[in-house]
């Protein structure tokens, strides 16, 4: 392996690991080799090859390798099966368009909130039921702390005191759940153009989950306009500023008398756009100020309302969560999309091999590039 | 007591600092935008369009493509300086294998070095690819726009729609936008 290894005695690993400023304060599993090494595996990775690069932040000049997501990984307490779905959203947490150091260094505090659709969230045990949210399943649990850890310890936001966060919220220990099984109005990752049999994983940057009741109406407009009167909430940070995206917790009730009604997830997340739309005045008497000629320019349209979504596809709809209630939640990205936007990978199975360069194929002299640099 | 050996959380950053300097990124406001086109099946067409995209939203003044002899070839020194005596910004792409992503990433480390911002879009299995390629080449850190994979499988408009969103990262890695 490549990484440094350091002597502790296994009485001080806790405080050890905490002194360093590595954990998020909860307990972690000791990253060993021989952990790490297994943790690679759950994924296909043979140890000798972790130094491979899962992706890069260049304002940071950091890259996170595969050894460093296992570790992190480890420490949160992840079963090797698990890592695919580790691997696949830091992929996507690293993808420049996420944005991550903004996302982690942000006065925000944003979460990243991983979401899975698919397959694999079931034969790993994920949890997409009742309390899908919350605490109780390990791993739901651990692969949305895996992303943190990695995510913080490769930034050095602890280490290095670049933390803004003015308050943060309880997401950022970890915030992570599954897509319940399709059971007849579509799923997350066929609507990101995948085939039934893959898994997806969507990030996002999110505030903290905003609970939306609704028991009493089954009609598809009531459970839409309760929906976006959350979204639309004066004091959120993207309300009004036209290019929030969000991801929609729907409860299986509400996703019930939405397709009971005959409404399609296009559906929903067109009418959330347009219902979303927010009063200049409403901002107004919440004490919000209109900001005009900066980045976030927010003037009204004619009719004196502005936008918060300016796309239906930035409304992320994932049913999850257990029956009984008619409960759903918004849960909003910290800030508009210029900022940090949400981004869906592919899981790769293990053993999985890279696609390769198809029938117009290219093989490279690499002496010839390399001795031009 | 037992000894553990632990390994170490943290990424040194130190492992990853590059080689040489990137040109400075500045406004892309009036920007002459280079599209070095390696020829993959839809590449033209992606890259167009987050080109077009680029020159409507960010106000850029024009975007050229240029292609290049093949997606297995980096462009030569004759071609590096045809194109920085045209372009302020260059995307190049696209990397959806392995030697493509490899060489348009060259592309456009070599546009770099010739003092023009540039950055190269690869499709997503190949993101960590692209790292590892440019840390061989010097800046480990480079900054990349993903799309997704495959690409020239899909239709009209689920490219229209990723070149939609793979505008705002494009503008990021080629000048200086707002951030939170």
């Amino acid at each position: 392996m490549q990484t440094e290894l350091l002597a502790v005695d296994d009485a001080d690993l806790q405080d050890f690991l905490y002194d360093g400023g590595w954990t998020d304060g909860l307990p972690v599993v000791a990253p060993t080799e021989e952990a790490v090494a297994a943790m690679l595996a759950g994924a296909g990775i043979d140890s000798a090859d972790g130094g491979q690069p899962i992706g890069s932040i260049p304002s940071h000049q950091a890259t996170l390798d595969a050894e460093h997501a296992a570790v992190a990984a480890v420490m949160a307490g992840c079963l090797p099966e698990y890592f695919p779905v580790v691997l696949a959203a830091l992929a996507a947490a690293l993808d420049p368009a996420f944005n991550l150091q903004v996302a982690c260094t942000s006065t925000g505090g944003a979460a990243i909130c991983v979401v899975v659709s698919g397959p694999l969230a079931a034969q790993i045990g994920m949890n997409a039921g009742h309390n899908a949210l919350a605490s109780g399943n390990r791993a739901n649990a651990t692969i949305g702390r895996a992303v943190r850890l990695a995510a913080v310890n490769l930034l050095r936001t602890q280490l290095d005191g670049t933390e803004g966060t003015s308050l943060g919220h309880p997401g950022k220990y970890s915030f992570c759940f599954a897509e319940r099984a399709d059971d007849g109005w579509g799923s997350l990752h066929a609507g990101l153009g995948y085939h039934d049999d893959v898994t997806t994983v969507t990030v996002a940057p999110t505030s903290g989950p905003i609970q939306v009741a609704n028991h009493l109406n089954a009609d598809p407009d009531g459970v839409a306009a309760s929906l976006a009167a959350a979204m639309r909430m004066p004091s959120s940070f993207s309300a009004g500023k036209g290019a929030a995206q969000f991801v929609i917790a729907l409860g299986p009730e509400h996703e019930v008398a939405l397709r009971e009604g005959g409404w399609t997830r296009a559906d929903l997340r067109r009418e959330l756009t347009v219902r979303s739309r927010i009063r200049a005045q409403d901002l107004l008497d919440a004490g919000v100020l209109l900001e005009q000629g900066s980045h976030h320019d927010m003037v009204p349209d004619a009719d004196g309302f502005l936008g918060t979504v300016s796309d239906p596809d930035d409304i992320v709809v994932v049913t999850t969560g257990g029956a009984g209630g008619g409960w759903s939640a918004v849960i909003p990205s910290w800030a508009p999309k210029k900022h940090a936007q949400v981004v869906s990978r592919r899981v790769r199975l293990p053993g999985e091999k890279l696609p390769d360069c198809g029938p117009d194929g290219c093989a490279i002299d690499w002496d010839a590039i390399e001795g031009r640099l | 007591m037992t000894k553990l050996m632990v390994l170490r959380p943290d990424v040194d950053p130190a492992r990853t600092a590059s080689r040489f300097a990137l040109a400075p990124r500045a406004a892309l406001s009036g920007a002459r935008l280079t599209v070095i086109g390696n020829g993959k099946p839809r590449a033209a067409e992606l890259l167009g369009t987050i080109g077009s995209h680029l020159v409507q939203r960010y106000g850029l003044a024009s975007c050229t493509v240029f292609g290049k002899a093949g997606a297995s070839q980096v462009i030569t020194d004759e071609q590096v300086h045809e194109i920085a005596a045209s372009a302020d910004v260059v995307l190049t792409g696209l990397g959806d294998c392995g030697g493509c992503s490899a060489c348009s990433l060259q592309d456009a480390l070599l546009m770099e070095r010739a003092g023009i911002p540039s950055t190269v879009v690869v499709s997503e299995p190949f993101q960590g690819r692209v790292t590892a390629y440019a840390a061989k080449l010097g800046v480990p850190a480079y900054g990349v726009v993903v799309v997704p994979h495959p690409v020239s499988s899909r239709s009209a408009a689920f490219l229209a729609d990723a070149a939609l969103r793979a505008t705002e990262p494009a503008a990021r890695q080629l000048g200086t936008v707002e951030n939170a």
